[in-house]
């Protein structure tokens, strides 16, 4: 009888054993859980590892993110940005505090860069039309006729009202280079108070990282090949454990001028200073920053900048760095990102 | 020992391994992939992928006469042909991983694949 006590109690310790390894693979800490949506003129995708509240924890995401798109969207006829943009040279108007907070670091963008960063560049993003179902190249008296209104020293801010005011009537804003970036941020911050630690936000390409992967290791962040033709391909990883990763270049929305058979490439980043697509000898550019919004705004600045007048300011701010990639397939990188760039593709080649 | 121990013990152990081994088959179990076809966020097409299978043609009309056309195949999945301004859905390629996606950002299309074999990336995400 004691034999078959002891097969008994071994066959039931077997059993248990089993019972216990099936619920260690359930329940093995936080699960991973994905959102992708189209907002902000793009594709975003969202990456958290939660707890079972995390489906939730997306949907209060994709929601300030929707209201982030309805403000400061240039197409929402009804959104603070419109608005603005409506009462050109008319009257100041009271926008949300996001908003005041987008445009006020624009400005601050505009002043150290010197101009080249200028959100009050839309009346020549609209005139060439490159993301619009019309594309064209307009004619030089065209460009000159809107280029008087670009100068972002006519945008007048009221801290105290949180009023906008333009102060030439065909004057417009336009926050493209910069919205992702603050609306990256704010998802960010809405996860951190939600308690996710690790997390990995992409919205069209503008990444911000949060806490790394949850193996401990630095997510790692592809630099988009300016001349992959559209296919999802990278030239280089940054490491990064929190932070933000954005490229901006002659790639991502362009049209190529078909009807003068020039063959020539328009892209959508324009020079406040020609009114052209900005042409500073770069195919694209990367910018490193604690915050997206300092990111966004920067991949912009520094390509229209060019290699080194782009460096040089990149240089003197504090917690940022670059790269910029030129024709001829070399990479230049600020003094910070020196020794941390991994280069995958052995065509382009990194200065020291 | 006594033989009934031996016994014991040796069906034991190989309980154990049959159910690690089946543990690792489940955890591993790849090759074959599922693909959706997504509209504006709505799943409008899902299939099965699986070695022998015949390619599949699916015709997304997103409305207003725009349509993408997705072809899948064992191998690799990829927008054929569409009708959209901008022709990035076409000339980004095809997609082979679980994980990855092709967006048609006029026609709000997203061809996804969701499961199987997940390949180790080089990167978690790409800044383009």
């Amino acid at each position: 009888m004691k034999r078959y006590q002891r097969i008994r109690a071994l066959i039931i310790a077997i059993f248990l054993l089993g019972v216990a390894l099936q619920g260690c693979a359930r329940t093995a800490g936080p699960q991973e859980y994905r959102k992708d949506i189209f907002a902000l003129n793009t594709w975003v995708n969202i990456r958290i590892y939660a707890g079972k509240d995390g489906p939730d924890i997306l949907d209060k995401a994709v929601k300030r993110i929707e209201e982030i798109e309805n403000r400061m969207s240039v197409t929402i006829p009804d959104s603070d940005v419109s608005r603005i943009n409506s009462n050109a040279g008319k009257q100041p108007v009271k926008v949300h505090d996001d908003t005041f907070e987008v445009i006020k670091k624009a400005l601050e963008y505009a002043e150290i860069s010197n101009g080249a960063f200028d959100i009050t560049i839309y009346p020549i993003v609209k005139l060439w039309g490159i993301t619009s179902e019309h594309p064209r190249v307009p004619t030089e008296a065209e460009i000159q006729d809107k280029l008087r209104f670009v100068d972002y020293r006519n945008v007048v801010l009221n801290e105290a009202e949180k009023t906008v005011y333009l102060k030439e009537p065909g004057m417009g804003i336009d926050l493209g280079a910069i919205a992702k970036g603050y609306a990256a941020d704010e998802v960010a911050r809405i996860l951190k108070e939600e308690g996710v630690v690790h997390a990995l936000i992409n919205m069209g390409g503008n990444v911000m990282a949060m806490g790394g992967k949850p193996n401990g290791q630095p997510w790692r962040i592809g630099v988009q090949d300016p001349r992959a033709e559209g296919a999802r391909r990278h030239i280089a990883i940054i490491e990064v454990m929190d932070g933000s990763v954005v490229s901006s270049g002659d790639y991502e929305r362009y049209i190529v001028d078909i009807y003068k058979k020039t063959g020539k490439r328009y892209h959508h980043i324009f020079d406040p200073s020609t009114g052209y697509p900005a042409n500073s000898g770069l195919m694209a550019t990367t910018v490193v920053a604690q915050n997206s919004i300092d990111a966004d705004a920067l991949s912009t600045t520094v390509f229209i900048m060019g290699v080194e007048r782009g460096l040089e300011l990149v240089d003197k701010l504090e917690g940022i760095d670059a790269l910029a990639i030129t024709f001829d397939k070399k990479i230049y990188t600020s003094k910070g990102l020196k020794g941390k760039l991994i280069v995958t593709d052995k065509e382009y080649e990194l200065q020291p | 020992m006594k033989v009934g121990d031996l016994i014991v013990y040796i069906f034991a152990v190989a309980l154990i391994m049959v159910g690690l081994l089946g543990m690792y088959a489940m955890g591993t179990q790849g090759g074959d992939k599922s693909v959706v076809v997504e509209l504006d966020g709505q799943e409008v097409y899902s299939c099965r992928v699986y070695k022998g299978m015949a390619p599949v043609e699916f015709r997304v009309d997103a409305g207003n006469g725009q349509y993408n056309i997705v072809l899948i195949t064992y191998e690799e999945v990829k927008i054929k042909e569409a009708n959209c301004p901008d022709q990035v859905c076409v000339k980004s390629g095809p997609i082979r991983h679980a994980g990855q996606a092709i967006v048609c950002l006029p026609h709000r299309v997203v061809v996804k694949i969701t499961a199987g074999h997940e390949e180790t990336p080089d990167v978690d995400d790409i800044a383009s």
